[in-house]
């Protein structure tokens, strides 16, 4: 009986002590919010701001358009017509707000739909070889859209040139290592930079200046799977499903050191984060994924506007940051992946950080926490 | 189990069932001759001053050497955490939970023996919490008639999952069930577990106590 108690007691000890100082899961659970229900539902598209209707406006798409005037997210009363994918925005004199439909199952009839006043909506003409539309993205002034011929073998990037699309970019072969998708369109010091999945990034200054045979050095390694690209102060970021993120300009691009991990794919989520309560303070959010448990976006550190010494932070983890805890965030936002990242740019839609999700809808950050937005 | 045990179990269980339901025929046998009335043939009263010894007689159903084997289903519902700043919610929805143990008899009453288990339960934020404890299982069992009462105490450890954290630490288990005898192979009960465990912590707001009911039907197999 004393060996028997002697051994009960060892053990009770050895548990005690393997028992310190792990993972606190009970604290961590007992701080978890219930996930609202979201009222933009489902799969929305990347989220747009425009201020076609007379003021700043926010624009997602899941079927129909959503706006935000910056209390609450209501459908907008005039929407063309088609199940709509995505939505857009020009910037600057030209300033517009563009979405693209698809009719029927098969993804192939698609449209491209043009407002000017936030209202009313008119066709953007396409008379390219290059129907199927998919991808669009406002580069400062000019919209680009991704396009595939009726066959789906060569792909293209149009852009709108006053209600009527025209090649900027044509006659991308496309197979297996060469989706030829546009990945993304931005405008950098009056330069325009496309990225085209498998192909590279392409810059010219103006919309039908470009060159399918001269992609940027340094962009154009197919295993990088370009998917998301975005301006910072003066350098352009690009990531990758590969898990590559490049850094450059129109001399060419690189691949940031502390930022490429294959078993991290980007999701293609981008956006520049700037902390309301001090502007100097600004981070690159990036979507990435790994595994079940590990997708939401991480936060890097920008010097001045651009990269600096990369840190790639969980939000809630340092300072500054989107998050007002690490454990809240990654029982929420964390778990989920992610297809679009934005910051109203307008005070009056309060800085508002928005996230898309694959599939649970769109997502807020308030008060420091990641909830769907009801 | 040895043949000796065997016959041990199934004597004690025949006493049983013999103290229970046969002194009447075994009396009415032993006064075949007498009519309704407890008369003789020939009219005269016959009552024996003649008692049974067997409701005196007190065969135990358990021995040294029986074993039982419990395999059990059902709803794991959180109480509470409470730590250093008191009672926490759990955040945790009622889940399920299963577990297999094993018992050894010492003595008509007291076993030991080891369980194993699991449970998975969805948390508010829509995560999953797992708990996958085992440990050494000390028991002392009541009986009364077909009805047998274990009480029993598991201690052991728990592998604690949420998201991809996990935490492996003590568990303190306390159980009482109730089972019916069904025959001598089998007995079916309702089970109620509750679960303590512990998550410490050097900075103490971290620290929680998981309070867990289990309650769960069963089938034991005596052998």
């Amino acid at each position: 009986m004393k060996h028997s108690l002697m051994y009960t007691l060892i053990l009770l000890l050895s548990l005690a002590a393997l028992s310190c100082d792990q993972t606190p899961l009970f604290y961590s659970i007992s701080k978890e919010t219930p996930p609202k229900d979201p009222i933009v539902s489902g799969a929305p598209s990347r989220i747009v701001e425009s201020n076609v209707s007379g003021s700043a406006r926010l624009y997602v798409a899941n079927g129909k358009v959503w706006v935000y005037e910056g209390n609450s997210w209501t459908r907008m009363e005039n929407q063309p017509n088609g199940y709509i994918r995505e939505v857009a925005a020009t910037t600057a004199t030209t300033s517009a707000l563009y979405a693209l439909t698809v009719d029927g199952t098969d993804s192939l009839d698609t449209k491209l739909w043009k407002s000017l006043d936030g209202t009313s909506w008119t066709a953007v003409a396409n008379e390219t070889d290059y129907p199927t539309l998919g991808g669009i993205f406002g580069a400062g002034d000019t919209l680009f859209v991704g396009a595939t011929d009726k066959n789906g073998s060569k792909a293209a990037v149009l852009y709108d040139d006053s209600g009527t699309l025209k090649s900027a970019l044509s006659d991308i072969g496309i197979r297996d290592e060469v989706p030829g998708t546009l990945a993304g369109a931005v405008q950098m010091g009056g330069t325009y930079y496309l990225a085209i999945t498998g192909m590279g990034i392409y810059t010219a200054a103006t919309a039908n200046g470009f060159n399918i045979d001269t992609p940027i050095s340094g962009s154009t390694d197919r295993t990088y799977n370009l998917n998301g690209l975005i301006a910072l102060s003066t350098e352009v970021v690009a990531v990758g499903s590969g898990g590559y993120m490049l850094r450059g300009d129109s001399n060419g691009f690189s691949e940031v050191s502390g930022a490429c991990d294959t078993s991290y794919p980007y999701t293609g989520a981008l956006a520049v984060w700037t902390d309301p309560d001090n502007a100097s303070n600004k981070l690159l959010l990036v979507g990435r994924r790994n595994g079940t448990y590990t997708n939401g976006y991480w936060e890097i550190p920008l010097s001045s506007g651009n990269l600096g010494t990369i840190s790639l932070n969980v939000p809630g983890s340092s300072s500054p940051t989107t998050a007002g805890d690490k454990d809240t965030y990654q029982q929420a936002l964390g778990q989920k992946v992610l297809t679009a990242l934005y910051q109203a740019q307008d005070s009056e839609l309060g800085g508002i950080l928005l996230a898309s999700t694959l599939r649970d809808g769109l997502w807020a950050c308030r008060g420091g926490v990641w909830n769907a937005e009801e | 189990m040895s043949i000796r045990s065997q016959l041990l179990t199934i004597a004690a269980l025949c006493l049983i069932g013999i103290s229970l339901g046969l002194p009447d025929k075994l009396y009415a046998q032993e006064n075949s001759d007498e009519n309704s009335n407890g008369q003789d043939q020939n009219g005269e009263d016959s009552t024996l001053p003649i008692s049974s010894d067997w409701s005196k007689v007190k065969i135990a159903t358990y021995s040294r050497g029986d074993q039982t084997f419990v395999i059990a289903l059902g709803p794991l519902v959180p109480l509470f955490y409470y730590n250093s700043e008191g009672i926490q919610k759990t955040n945790v929805n009622v889940g399920g939970t299963g577990y297999l143990n094993y018992n050894y008899f010492f003595t008509p009453h007291f076993s030991v023996g080891g369980e194993v288990g699991g449970s998975f339960s969805s948390t508010v934020g829509a995560n999953m919490l797992y708990l996958v404890p085992f440990g050494i299982r000390l028991g002392y069992q009541f009986i009364y008639n077909r009805f047998e009462f274990p009480l029993a105490l598991t201690i052991g450890a728990a592998n604690q999952g949420y998201l991809d954290k996990g935490y492996f630490g003590l568990i303190l288990k306390p159980s009482a069930a109730v089972y019916w005898r069904f025959n001598p192979d089998w007995s079916f009960g309702l089970n109620a577990d509750w679960w303590w465990l512990p998550q410490w912590f050097s900075d103490s707001s971290q620290t929680m106590y998981g309070n867990f009911l289990g309650i769960t039907i069963a089938a034991r197999y005596h052998f």
